[in-house]
């Protein structure tokens, strides 16, 4: 369950859009009702191997460009094969940063590709209001409705 | 008189609690795991912090007894509320919402349906566009005839989205512009065909 998402802070919980084919599905998650939030880094591997394709394809084209004119190969090499090896790069050093939210009747995920430092805010952001709505909340059972 | 059907527009997923958040394997055994955590199966590395929310405990009924109002769908328990759009009486167990926003289940699967409570599903038609416009761009001729028109729509449609129902601007502009240019390239070329021919 990759892709993005927006996650927005209200006064009771949090919403996040999940943007998935296409669409975007709204969930919300109520402070008093969530058990678990969890946080992880990972490679992001279908990422990693569509940029090192691209960025194979583009070394194959440069070659192919060089052996013909070097100036040509250089220049294919520059604008087809840099970016996407040096996006590769960057994937591989940063990974994918995932918050993972889970309610008693629901679960939510938000993945940041390229800013881990928002995955941990988000994360210490979500435990803090988690702590304090659930610590506000009367001891005790609450009502259903 | 037709009754909407109540027709899920996602395949219904089985949600069962806390998991591990790389393998979805359920937690076992007692209490949620704190600090930094291994699954047992995955093996995989994560941060969690559990809470402890209040339990929820079920609604209070009381039997219906000669003198009081029953609930329209559970004729043994009294009638508590009535529903805010049909007005049958309803007992705690099948009233839905609260305040003055009280129905009965049949009431609010018909709102849910007809789209008139909240939505939880909207069309990213920012998206559509962004991916209308790149296909537009890899087959500008002859696609730009047929792709255009459709980057142009959802571009539009994105445009015209309520702001707090998409997913952003820049993705619907640039489509348009792009939708615009491959349409009008895609056209030029064709009638250049049309009336000049291959020479």
């Amino acid at each position: 369950m990759m892709g993005r998402a927006r996650v927005y802070e209200t006064p009771a919980g949090v919403e996040f859009d999940l943007f998935r084919r296409g669409e975007i599905l709204r969930r919300r998650l109520f402070f008093d009702e969530i058990v678990l939030v969890t946080y992880h880094r990972s490679r992001g591997v279908l990422a990693l191997v569509v940029l090192g394709l691209l960025a194979l394809g583009g070394v194959a084209l440069a070659v192919a460009v060089g052996r013909q004119v070097l100036e040509g190969g250089l220049i294919v090499l520059g604008t087809a094969a840099l970016p996407f090896l040096v996006l590769f790069l960057v994937q591989l050093t940063l990974g994918v940063h995932t918050v993972t939210v889970f309610g008693r009747r629901t679960m939510a995920r938000a993945v940041f590709s390229w800013r881990p430092g928002r995955a941990r805010g988000l994360y210490e952001r979500l435990r803090s209001r988690v702590a304090e709505a659930q610590a506000e909340a009367p001891t005790g059972a609450r009502s259903l409705w | 008189m037709t009754v909407p059907s109540i027709r899920p527009r996602h395949r219904a997923v089985t949600y069962e609690g806390p998991a591990c958040p790389r393998c979805r394997h359920p937690f076992e055994g007692d209490g949620l795991p704190t600090g930094a955590t291994v699954c047992p199966r995955c093996r995989g590395a994560f941060e969690a912090t559990a809470f402890a929310p209040a339990p929820l405990e079920p609604p209070r009924i009381a039997l219906a007894g000669p003198g009081d109002v029953p609930c329209g769908i559970h004729e043994g328990n009294t009638a508590t509320r009535d529903c805010g759009r049909c007005g049958i009486f309803l007992c705690p167990v099948c009233a839905v919402g609260e305040g003055d926003k009280v129905l009965c289940p049949t009431c609010f699967g018909r709102l849910v349906a007809e789209g008139h409570l909240g939505r939880t599903a909207f069309p990213d038609y920012g998206a559509r566009a962004s991916g209308a416009a790149a296909l537009c761009f890899l087959f500008c001729v002859p696609g730009g005839l047929l792709l255009g028109p459709v980057a142009l729509y959802y571009g539009i449609q994105g445009l015209r989205q309520p702001k707090e129902s998409r997913s952003g601007v820049l993705g619907p502009v640039l489509a348009i512009l792009l939708g615009a240019v491959a349409l009008l390239w895609s056209g030029f070329t064709f009638a250049s065909l049309l009336f000049w021919g291959l020479d």
